[in-house]
């Protein structure tokens, strides 16, 4: 019943932290945290409760470890805007050539590469929401942001995932 | 409700966000609206592939080692589960040990009955006691029931071992013996390619009277030869065994003493 969510915390540790070290690192220290404070365990799902910690602990952590780098947020990438901004390019406008379709993306770490890419916030939306399968009451509950927000960073995150995988077969793709 | 609004319900819709009312409302749009169809139809492509390939990143078992040597060694006795290695948290390097009060007030937490408190305690002490045997167990009885709620039990249609076998080919590193035990009443029904545990497994699909088997196949060079006994989680009958580098996991519905049958058949030189 639990394990799932331990893999789940190392998972979500690696995928903010974007390295397998710092993540063991994450880990160790939300799991410390985790055990001394679950007098704050108020009720609710053990595993929204435990990402949460995780989360907290992974920006701490690389807040105070790569001063001056790679905590770059929203504001910073310029790109939170309203959501009706968005939408003013509609899904279907976008061209629908097979090879820019991540079915055939067979190339993980490519995969990989691309979320990488992402800012943080729309990052750790994509991992509660397509990984852990979240709803998104939970994923706000995890990153302190309203669930309209969660909403338009979801939207946006797979909509970046789409563009910057078109990008990578645009630059992979000349001799295929 | 204008086509723009339904194209803000295209992410909704995939992520379950939607009430009944507005769904089928939304679904209705559908109908009409070829540009949200096709969004719709691109989001859930998008959405299956994320899925399916994002990695997912397994905990080293190396790192389960090191914090439970970094957890402190005061675990509530009420806690039903073993005690983590004995490790005084006095001798563990960078961490502060627990101020004695801070532990009885957690005690008279627990007394008190905050049963959420407790299962948080419950979880970070028992992960560090689950062997991979048991990950793995758990991940192919998921596996098998995911399959059999989603109705996709099979890529490859077939009771035909010659069928099934060269349509592993580019598809695994390995090339997994398929029999047919239909003569023992194990009927050979398909196949389709599966990824448990982060690895991929060919899984063959038999069934027996109105029961599905799941037989797994990995590719596992350099395990030892092997044989576990049938061990029941939620239900479901599990056994697995290794040898000449590949690993088979079974999973069922069925009568523990049917399995090892069905172990032995499978598992007899061809």
């Amino acid at each position: 019943m639990v394990l799932p969510h331990l893999d789940a915390a190392y998972n979500f540790a690696r995928y903010l932290t974007r390295n397998p070290d710092d993540a063991a690192d994450v880990l160790q220290e939300a799991s410390i945290r985790a055990f001394r404070f679950f007098g704050g365990f108020k009720g609710g799902s053990v595993r929204t409760w435990l990402l949460t910690i995780v989360r907290n602990t992974a920006y701490t952590w690389m807040a105070s470890h790569r001063r001056g780098q790679v905590v770059a947020s929203v504001e910073d990438y310029g790109i939170e805007r309203p959501l009706e901004a968005f939408s003013a390019v509609p899904w279907e406008r976008l061209p629908d050539d097979p090879e820019t379709r991540l079915l055939l993306a067979e190339d993980r770490a490519a995969l990989m590469d691309v979320i990488d890419r992402l800012a943080p916030e729309f990052r750790e939306v994509l991992v509660l929401r397509e990984i852990e399968e979240l709803s998104y009451r939970e994923i706000a509950e995890v990153t302190g942001v309203p669930v309209g927000t969660v909403m338009s960073r979801l939207a946006r995150a797979r909509r970046q995932v789409q563009d910057n995988w078109r990008r990578h077969v645009a630059l992979e793709g000349g001799g295929r | 409700m204008s086509c723009a609004e339904n194209c803000l319900r295209v992410d909704l819709a995939l992520d379950d966000e939607l009430d009944t009312t507005a769904l089928a409302e939304f679904e209705r749009h559908l109908q009409e609206c070829p540009d949200c169809a096709v969004a719709f139809a691109r989001q859930k492509s998008l959405r299956g592939s994320l899925r399916a390939r994002m990695p997912r990143h397994k905990m080293p078992s190396a790192l389960v080692q090191r914090i439970r040597d970094a957890l402190p060694d005061e675990v509530p006795a009420s806690v039903p589960e073993p005690p983590p290695a004995a490790t005084p948290a006095a001798t563990v390097v960078g961490f502060p040990a627990w101020p004695s009060i801070a532990t009885k007030a957690r005690l008279k937490l627990l007394a008190a009955g905050l049963g959420g408190a407790l299962a948080a305690a419950v979880a970070t002490v028992w992960f560090m006691h689950v062997t991979p045997e048991e990950r793995m167990t758990q991940a192919v009885v998921e596996s098998h029931v995911r399959a059999l709620m989603s109705g996709r039990m099979y890529d490859v249609a077939s009771n035909d071992p010659k069928t099934i076998k060269p349509w592993f080919t580019g598809r695994l590193d390995v090339a997994p013996p398929v029999k047919d035990l239909s003569a023992h009443g194990y009927d050979l029904v398909g196949a389709r390619l599966d990824y448990v545990d982060n690895r991929r497994a060919a899984a063959l699909v038999y069934r027996h009277n109105e029961h599905v088997i799941t037989l797994y196949i990995f590719s596992t060079p350099s395990a030892p030869v092997s044989e576990s006994d049938v061990v029941v989680r939620q239900g479901y009958a599990v056994c697995h065994w290794s040898k000449h580098g590949l690993t088979d996991w079974v999973v069922s519905d069925i009568d523990p003493d049917e399995l090892e049958e069905f172990e032995d058949l499978v598992s007899a030189p061809a």
